[in-house]
């Protein structure tokens, strides 16, 4: 709710042109014509800038940075003082303390959650259904993946404890890579995983 | 626990100090578990920001960390540091609930692909060169030709209604992406249809190409699928792609049960009515048209009852659905 309003403000005063978002986009390119992937990277490396904090919204928090900083770039001309990333950076930081005091937050959970508080979210006491639609929907996300990449994904969690470390070790050999190309592989999977199961989960609600 | 409660802005040079230092695992998973100092988190935090491939470190370790607590891998101090980081990130608690069922999903799906591992005698032929594929089927359809042209040569005019024998039973799977025709009824119907000439597997020597009356008909795609023998349990999975604009899986169920009356196959939630069994050489085929849609991806149990008993359960295959 407050962050909507935090938006509104801004948006009231200052909304982005189709040319001071191209200038942008040149700007965080910084020389490189990337056609508007850096900015995606950028975005998605703020998202998990903003999850690692805690943010309840980090989509909406990584969108607040940059059009901070859009804005910024519109207003003076130019920004020379940090590069691109460091200043995205140190607008995100205040973006995220202004949502940190902003008492958005679950009640300064970060000061009181322990272990007992986590569990309560936990899948063993969710209810059947939930793990049933988690489980369907996983279902469908691994057979949109292409045969190599869902090979991989099943590999990579095959097996328990000592096992699957062994497991993943023999499936980086396989595939010449180094267990840490291995995981970043992985990784870039089980993003796209994830985002699939969060909109087949929203669909079906 | 957060440790910054006042705004930290790392002058640049502790980011480009950690960007030319060699980074370690641990100092990542520190990081991942609240356990650096601010100075130096904030300084992860703002590569993290600029380095996509420093980002991808910190999200795979990130996603690791997550595993190793669903397992209970992690050593008492980190498990519970980890934990209070859990229990503060929406997100993070959702990766727990993925990574929870992945490692569910996991081992079934890993028993499908094993299942389509190539056999031995497959590995084994499949280095025999295509040439020699080649020159045996020369060799077999010279052979068959001769055959019949001895056989029948006295009766020339019965040659053009010679069909070739169709496989027997003991045939395994055979899946073939074929133009038929649908029944009249329409694609609700749920009876037993004929066989396709180009359905394999069937022992079925009556079966005859189809001449449909165009006007009644229309061309519709399916897949058949025929299932011999019995398989229970998930040990023998066999899959079937069903690609865009198929309508229909054919199941050709052959069982080699001594009932010879009437049958119900389950796929899904789907049930067939009552089917009549075609019995030859001691097997039995039940065949039914299961719609596409009603097959979701993902593992599929066919069971085969008797239909007079209603309970019994005859035969049982699973088959894995893919799109």
């Amino acid at each position: 709710m407050g962050k909507s309003v935090v938006t509104a403000a801004v948006s009231a005063k200052w909304k982005a042109s189709e040319a001071s978002f191209t200038r942008f986009l040149a700007w965080i390119d910084n020389g490189a014509e990337s056609e508007g992937q850096e900015y995606l990277a950028l975005r998605a490396r703020l998202v998990a800038y903003f999850e690692r904090k805690g943010c309840d919204v980090p989509d909406d928090l990584a969108d607040e940075t940059l059009e901070r900083v859009n804005r910024r770039l519109d207003e003076e001309g130019s920004i020379d003082t940090d590069t691109p990333a460091r200043f995205c950076y140190i607008t995100a930081k205040f973006v995220f303390f202004e949502d940190l005091r902003s008492g958005r937050r679950k009640e300064s959970s970060a000061e009181t959650a322990d272990l007992e508080n986590f569990k309560a979210g936990d899948p063993q006491n969710e209810d059947d259904e939930r793990k049933e639609l988690l489980s369907r929907c996983l279902d469908r996300c691994l057979s949109i993946l292409s045969v190599e990449e869902r090979d991989l994904i099943v590999a990579y969690y095959f097996g328990e404890r000592r096992a699957k470390i062994d497991h993943r070790r023999e499936v980086a050999a396989k595939l010449s890579l180094t267990s840490n190309a291995l995981a970043i592989r992985a990784c870039r999977i089980r993003t796209r995983l994830e985002t699939c199961i969060r909109q087949c989960c929203e669909s079906v609600k | 626990m957060i440790r910054a409660n006042r705004l930290v802005i790392a002058d640049g040079n502790d980011a480009v100090r950690m960007e030319n230092e060699e980074i370690t695992q641990k100092t990542i998973r520190s990081f991942l578990i609240g356990d650096l100092d601010e100075v130096a988190a904030d300084a992860l935090d703002e590569r993290s920001i600029a380095d996509q491939g420093f980002a991808d470190r910190i999200a795979a370790e990130q996603y690791d960390l997550v595993d190793e607590w669903v397992d209970g891998r992690l050593d008492a101090s980190d498990a519970k540091a980890f934990g209070q980081v859990l229990a503060r990130s929406p997100s993070l608690a959702e990766k727990v609930k993925i990574s929870k069922a992945m490692m569910t999903a996991a081992p079934r799906a890993a028993v499908v692909e094993r299942s389509s591992e190539a056999t031995f005698f497959q590995k084994i032929f499949g280095s025999i060169p295509k040439l020699a594929y080649g020159l045996a089927g020369v060799l077999l359809l010279s052979a068959v030709a001769a055959t019949v042209f001895f056989v029948r040569k006295d009766k020339v005019n019965e040659i053009s209604r010679v069909e070739l024998p169709i496989n027997g039973y003991g045939s395994d799977v055979s899946i073939s992406p074929t133009p038929v025709v649908t029944p009249t009824e329409g694609p609700s119907t749920r009876e037993s249809v004929s066989p396709t000439v180009n359905a394999p597997g069937l022992a079925n020597s009556n079966a005859k190409k189809p001449t449909p009356e165009p006007a009644r008909t229309a061309l519709r795609s399916f897949v058949a699928l025929t299932l011999s023998p019995p398989t229970r349990g998930a040990g023998d999975v066999r899959s079937v792609k069903i690609d865009q604009g198929v309508e229909y899986l054919e199941l050709n169920v052959q069982t080699e049960s001594e009932t010879t009356g009437r049958f119900v196959i389950e796929a899904a939630d789907w049930r067939s009515s009552p089917v009549r069994g075609r019995g030859q050489k001691g097997v039995t085929v039940v065949s039914v048209r299961v719609p596409a849609e009603r097959l979701k991806n993902g593992l599929v149990t066919i069971l085969l009852r008797d239909a007079a008993s209603g309970s019994e359960i005859v035969d049982e295959h699973v088959i894995l659905i893919e799109r």
